[in-house]
């Protein structure tokens, strides 16, 4: 099969999907996932892993940049105003919830689901370390769903708000909280003492750095858009400026996802009339999300499965309370409205491309050579099941605040 | 460089070159296509590896959008208005030019005749997508519009079939006794794959078409299009068909089978401008400027005849179908450009002919590199003389 042609069947069975779903009322984006799921190299196999691996892996970055710049883009200041506070509280202690309750499932409860005997390795050089890291990377969210289903219905007001901001938020915190964890359970593994100059500096310099490029791109963007004189032109600015900060931002090592999502916040809260900027990438969006969705769904791989699912399901289970619980604490004691405090822990679920690139990294640290490989089949296991598991919950939110303006 | 910032230079770079040679009244297609030529690995190498080899992929996917519009183009409506006309000028600039430059290669330049044939048969084709962006950049609207764009449509198919007329006369030429020789081979290699064309598109279109009752939302729309444009294009590859004609045909069946199939061609242009820039630039990067020192004589004749043949056959098509002034004088000027239809019949003279072929690959790749920049500034002078360009 050619590239072009697995584009066209991934776009066209997506759609099928998408169009499947919402007749039994649920999100586009499960269909999209789902049909994703079914044409994956582990089961029909229908698109070629080497062409998901290569050239469609295109696809995901550049996908998930322009989902990254129309999130930034859902957060003026106007909006924010009174909702700042919550944001930071829920922020904080979701991310801690899920955090902490996932740590403390791997950490008890380990050992009866995943059969770890390396030999000399104690309790706290195997199922400890891995809470601590497994829980860490767990606090990320992932924003595309998010704004998939956002988009779908067409939800807006403080609910909404609340959550974009949070989902926003909350992959600066997983990175911080990951390197931290990676210190620390480094530590536990391999004896010596923690550095806070090392622990710290590294995911500093990545949320700055990511900050400091959207700023650059998103003023140089405000400048040259004053050139652009045609809707055709603009959109291939704006598609150029997206390109450029993601390019960027993987050649300098920080976070495409943030710098992104700065350039869209830059956007939104410095240009007067910025519906032109974001509206001409609506205009793709929806064909962006069709392959970006399909093709996350065609990553499934059933031995990840297979390998892992125990450990998944534990992961899963204590995200989902600890996000759930976290959100409800944080709403509040910041006061936030009743929807607020009631449905949105239920839509901060979603996980994806930052959870699994921040378990990679544990890759490269020689000290977890014994429980590296187990953390990340657990970790890719609960992404591929967690898929399934958080849009609908999501769009539950949505509806029950009240927000969405487009009938199920 | 890194692939996504090797697209991102490419798209922001493209943007500028455009506004730059705008104040010296250049097309953006050569701007795109001169600024491709600049960062090509031939100059300054700013474009990375990768990105050249999947420029295959992306000039297909953007052909086939430029060529799905071109179908548009026969709705029942215009086929009645236009058709006469559109059917004479193009065939009679295909062979206009395919005549011309067989005879001058055979008596000015005193090739042998294959080669001769060869090299006419390939003048023939037009490549539509620099015309296209000129005709969109300029916003030319009118009858000598919708000739033009017709003409380069049919163009293709007509450039198959010649070229697949002069491969059978050339093998028969050169062919010895005691090998085994089929004329008719070539020939009906080229009828399957216009045949094929057409049989793929009209399936695909009403695959379409019922899709489509599914869909509410204008979103929806351009997601269905855009796949059932790639799925097409996919497959025509897949078989060994000509992605040029299967988009077409797609779009051509489309325009006349759907009523609300406006819509499909509307939703397409809100997205196809990075794409057309992309594939120009890429054009241009992919062009290798090293071999335009080996023009030589007989290239530079292949350069005027093909033009002369093309205007000639033009005219003399639109004095028989009765076509407008204009039409009549200005027509074949919009038919310079000559691009990867050459560039691919030109491949298979190569295989077929080692000998003979490796020179004529040469000329074809020469004289595209000079049809690319100058062919837009004949069609926008087209446009412009027969007034179908809005004052704005």
């Amino acid at each position: 099969m050619n590239l072009i042609l697995a584009i066209g069947v991934l776009i066209i069975t997506g759609l099928g999907g998408g169009l499947l779903a919402r007749r039994i009322k649920f999100p586009r984006i499960s269909g999209y996932i789902i049909i994703g799921i079914l044409i994956s190299p582990s089961l029909l196999n229908i698109i070629p892993s080497h062409l998901i691996r290569g050239e469609l892996s295109l696809v995901t970055d550049v996908g998930l940049g322009i989902i990254a710049y129309l999130v930034g883009g859902s957060l003026s200041l106007k909006r924010l105003r009174r909702l700042g506070r919550s944001i930071l509280a829920i922020t904080a202690f979701q991310s801690l919830g899920a955090w902490l309750l996932v740590g403390l499932l791997i950490a008890f409860l380990g050992h009866l689901f995943v059969p770890l005997n390396p030999p000399h390795a104690s309790y706290s050089q195997t199922y400890l370390p891995m809470g601590i890291i497994i829980g860490a990377v767990s606090c990320a969210t992932a924003p595309a769903a998010t704004l998939a289903i956002v988009h779908e219905y067409r939800a807006s007001g403080p609910f909404t708000t609340t959550l974009l901001g949070v989902v926003a938020l909350d992959d600066a915190v997983a990175i911080l909280s990951t390197s931290v964890a990676i210190s620390i359970a480094g530590m536990l593994v391999g004896g010596g003492s923690i550095s806070l100059y090392k622990m710290l500096l590294p995911p500093l310099w990545e949320i700055a750095g990511s900050l400091a490029l959207g700023v650059g791109v998103g003023y140089a963007l405000i400048h040259t858009s004053r050139l652009a004189k045609t809707r055709k032109t603009l959109l291939a600015l704006v598609f150029g400026m997206i390109m450029l900060c993601i390019g960027l931002a993987k050649a300098l090592g920080v976070s495409p996802l943030l710098a992104n999502m700065t350039l869209g916040f830059v956007i939104v809260n410095k240009v007067k009339q910025s519906e032109q900027l974001f509206g001409v990438i609506d205009d793709i969006e929806d064909v962006i999300l069709a392959m970006f969705f399909t093709l996350a769904g065609a990553h499934f791989d059933l031995q990840v499965i297979a390998a892992a699912g125990a450990l998944s399901l534990l992961i899963i289970l204590g995200r989902f309370s600890g996000k759930f619980l976290g959100a409800r604490i944080g709403s509040s004691l910041s006061h936030a409205p009743e929807p607020v405090r009631k449905y949105l822990g239920l839509g901060l679920f979603p996980k994806a491309g930052v959870t699994v690139g921040l378990i990679l990294l544990v890759q490269q640290h020689p000290a977890f050579s014994v429980i590296g490989n187990l953390m990340i089949s657990g970790v890719l296991a609960s992404v591929i099941i967690n898929e399934l598991i958080a849009p609908p919950l999501t769009k539950y939110a949505i509806f029950k605040a009240g927000e969405a303006r487009v009938s199920s | 460089m890194e692939t996504i910032l090797s697209f991102a230079a490419i798209l922001l770079l493209g943007l500028l070159a455009a506004r730059l040679l705008r104040h010296i009244k250049f097309p953006a297609v050569t701007a795109y296509l001169l600024l491709g030529i600049l960062i090509g690995p031939e100059v300054l190498g700013l474009v990375a590896r990768p990105i050249l080899g999947a420029s295959g992929s992306i000039s297909n996917i953007v052909l086939s959008f430029v060529a799905f519009g071109l179908g548009q183009n026969f709705s029942r409506g215009n086929v009645s208005r236009i058709g006469k006309s559109v059917l004479w000028i193009s065939l009679l600039e295909a062979s206009g030019a395919w005549l011309l430059v067989t005879f001058s290669c055979l008596y000015l330049l005193r090739q042998s005749l294959p080669v001769s044939l060869l090299f006419g048969s390939i003048a023939s084709a037009t490549a539509p997508a620099a015309t296209v962006m000129v005709v969109r950049e300029s916003g030319a609207k009118g009858t000598f519009t919708d000739t033009l764009l017709g003409v380069v449509a049919v163009d293709d198919a007509w450039c198959l079939i010649i070229f697949a007329i002069s491969l059978a006369l050339a093998r028969g030429l050169t062919h010895s006794a005691g090998e085994a020789f089929h004329l008719s081979a070539p020939f009906a290699r080229s009828l399957v794959e216009i045949g094929g064309a057409l049989g793929l598109g009209t399936l695909v279109a009403l695959i379409l078409t019922l899709f489509c009752r599914y869909l509410r939302s204008p979103e929806d729309l351009l997601i269905c299009t855009v796949g059932f444009i790639l799925l097409n294009t996919g497959l025509a590859i897949y078989f060994h068909l000509s992605v040029l004609l299967a988009s077409i045909f797609l779009g051509m069946i489309l325009v006349n089978v759907n009523k609300m199939s406006f819509r499909f061609f509307e939703i397409l242009r809100t997205v196809e401008s990075p794409l057309y820039l992309a594939f120009f630039v890429l054009a241009g990067a992919s062009l290798e400027i090293h071999v335009l020192g080996k023009l030589g004589l007989i290239g530079l004749s292949y350069f005027i005849f093909r033009i002369l043949g093309k205007v000639g056959g033009a005219s003399l098509g639109g004095w028989i179908s009765r076509a407008t002034s204009p039409i009549k004088k200005y027509l074949g000027f919009g038919l310079v450009p000559q691009a990867g239809v050459a560039l691919g019949v030109a491949l298979i003279a190569k295989a077929e002919f080692p000998l003979m072929g490796g020179m004529i690959f040469t000329v074809i790749v020469t004289t595209t590199i000079l049809y690319e920049i100058v062919g837009p500034f004949f069609t926008r002078w087209a446009l412009h003389k027969a007034g179908e360009i809005g004052r704005e």
